[in-house]
């Protein structure tokens, strides 16, 4: 046999220590918080309200929250982005102008920082669209109703930041279908409209359904964009109106870790949150993976 | 002789500025099968898909001249291409079923003409899939995915969704090339079978197909058609010198 040369051996052992790392480094992190977490998870601490102190846990109307928030990100930026990829790719010329405009400006919305979005979200959409609405529809009111931080402004700005993500998976979706099932359904008598109804969209469902994975799992975890559009530190009770504040597990964090009365004691507390947060948002992930997997399931039934 | 299901005269394409296809006139009859043939990139794909103007759908491609189906103008710039569709069918080189089941697959032009209510809608399924050849085969699993039939079933599932729609014209694009002999054979036969009810228009490649199907054949030669008869004659005693060397070059 071939004696193994010095530089393959120096490229393997490289690899080798590069995967030991980041795996190691993975079970570092989320051992750690597990070890330090999952002990304070009583079933009082996670399903309880909130008590004086936030050391002594009663998360139920945070998690609420969160998945309110996280659940109408989602339906706002899915639609949304899906409806922009179809465009993009199925009605928009190959030449448009417009649609290379819309394409940059999707490409460097991501690459925004996200604490940017939290700026816009209170500039944007509840001082400018918040105000506009209460000056039309609530001239009469005391004090705002839509122009000030609620659920409702902190979905839409993650919304805005998930999107080139919903955007992108779509049309690199769109793109993977065959050209000669769009040429069947039109040669048929197809419309346009037809044709993405019924033959493009459910071609691209599970595609679409990565989008919204990808989505949530980037939605659910970022804190700068809800900050100062919705995002409250206490209340006793989850939101019931989409003009309410609303608690953040990710906030919650935080807060636990700076603010907290006695920062030392809310210790075990910051980690069983930080916990949750993790499960959180590995089981929205699952469902989306779920659905997914149906879908495809779909498609080939 | 009666008037002709389409007449195509001084039909030009140009897929940007270069011209594809120079004034073609052919006419095409009821109840007939015309076979186009000519060597590789001569225009028989672009004439076929002109007729059922397919060429809206890409971007750059330009058709002039006028198509009459039945004496009226189909590239009239008032006649909605998707009513043209509707009453010209077209099955494509490869099978092409969307991934859904056969009953749906068939169904589809149906559907989206809303041509039937849903009572008629499986009598409508079962009539075009005999017709095709294909009912004895998938009676029993209509449910299942197109995708699970073999290639030479799934290419009669096509011609069942076109023919689902009743259209007047058939358009086949190689419909055969993409199958081995016994689903070519099948396919033949349907052609022949069906060439008995509709205009049937086909591009194929091979001489002793085209010999075996049409009541007369287009040949084509760089985007001109040469000549153009009767298919036994046509093929037997050409009388242009493309068709002949084109004919001598296949069959010596
Ligand atoms: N979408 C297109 N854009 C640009 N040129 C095209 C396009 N489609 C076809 N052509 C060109 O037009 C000419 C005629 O092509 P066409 O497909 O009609 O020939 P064909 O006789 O059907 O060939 P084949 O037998 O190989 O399918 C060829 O030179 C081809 O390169």
């Amino acid at each position: 046999m071939k004696r193994v040369s010095r530089g393959d051996w120096l490229l393997s052992a490289a690899t080798g220590a590069a995967v030991v790392l980041v795996l190691g480094s993975l079970v570092a992190i989320l051992g750690a918080i597990v070890v330090r977490g999952a002990p304070v998870l009583s079933p009082k601490f996670v399903f309880g309200s909130p008590g004086a102190d936030p050391a002594d846990g009663g998360l139920l109307p945070v998690i609420l929250g969160t998945v309110a928030c996280t659940l109408l990100m989602t339906v706002a930026c899915v639609p949304l982005g899906v409806t922009t990829a179809v465009w993009l790719s199925e009605y928009a010329p190959r030449t448009s102008t417009l649609a290379g405009i819309v394409r940059s400006a999707i490409r460097n919305l991501a690459a925004v920082p996200s604490i940017v979005f939290g700026l816009f979200g209170l500039g944007f959409f509840v001082l400018f669209v918040g105000g506009k609405i209460d000056s039309v529809f609530y001239a009469q009111a005391t004090g705002p109703v839509f122009a000030r931080p609620a659920i409702l402004w902190s979905s839409l700005t993650l919304a805005l930041l998930t999107l080139p993500v919903v955007v992108v998976t779509t049309e690199e979706a769109l793109r993977t279908i065959p050209r000669d099932v769009r040429e069947a359904a039109f040669a048929l008598g197809a419309t346009r409209l037809q044709v993405v109804w019924r033959v493009i969209l459910p071609h691209a469902k599970s595609g679409i359904w990565t989008g919204v994975i990808l989505a949530v799992s980037r939605g659910a975890g970022e804190v700068a964009p809800i900050l100062f559009t919705g995002v409250v530190g206490w209340q006793s009770r989850a939101p019931t109106d989409a003009r309410d504040g609303f608690m953040h597990l990710g906030n919650h964090v935080y807060l636990l870790a700076t603010q907290a009365p006695d920062v030392e004691r809310a210790q075990p507390a910051l980690y069983g949150t930080v916990v949750l947060l993790l499960l959180l948002t590995f089981s929205l992930n699952i469902a989306a993976v779920i659905l997914r997997h149906r879908s495809r399931a779909g498609a080939r039934a | 002789m009666s008037d002709p299901k389409i007449d195509v005269r001084d039909l030009s394409v140009f897929y940007g500025k270069k011209q594809a296809l120079f004034d073609v006139g052919l006419a095409i009859r009821e109840r007939r099968v015309m076979a186009l043939i000519g060597p590789s990139g001569c225009g028989k794909r672009t004439f076929l898909r002109a007729l059922n103007r397919m060429h809206d759908l890409s971007e750059g491609a330009r058709v002039t001249g006028s198509i009459l189906l039945d004496g009226e103008d189909l590239l009239d710039e008032r006649v909605d291409p998707v009513e043209v569709r509707r009453r010209i069918g077209m099955v494509f080189q490869r099978p092409n079923p969307f991934p859904k089941s056969i009953f749906d697959n068939v169904a589809f032009g149906l559907r989206v003409a809303n041509l039937v209510t849903s009572a008629g809608l499986s009598d409508r399924v079962e009539e075009s899939l005999r017709a095709a050849a294909l009912w004895e085969e998938v009676k029993d699993r209509l449910d299942e995915s197109a995708m699970s039939l073999s290639g030479g079933q799934q290419q009669r599932l096509c011609i069942a969704r076109a023919v689902a729609v009743r259209p007047e014209v058939l358009l086949m694009d190689e419909p055969a090339s993409a199958l081995d002999p016994i689903a070519t054979e099948k396919i033949e036969e349907l052609i022949v079978e069906l060439g008995k009810k509709y205009a049937i228009v086909i591009v194929t490649h091979s001489m002793s197909e085209a010999a075996r199907v049409s009541d007369h054949v287009g040949f084509f030669y760089s985007g001109k058609l040469v000549e153009s008869g009767g298919t036994k004659q046509t093929l037997e005693s050409p009388k242009e010198k493309e068709t002949q060397a084109y004919l001598a070059g296949r069959f010596g």
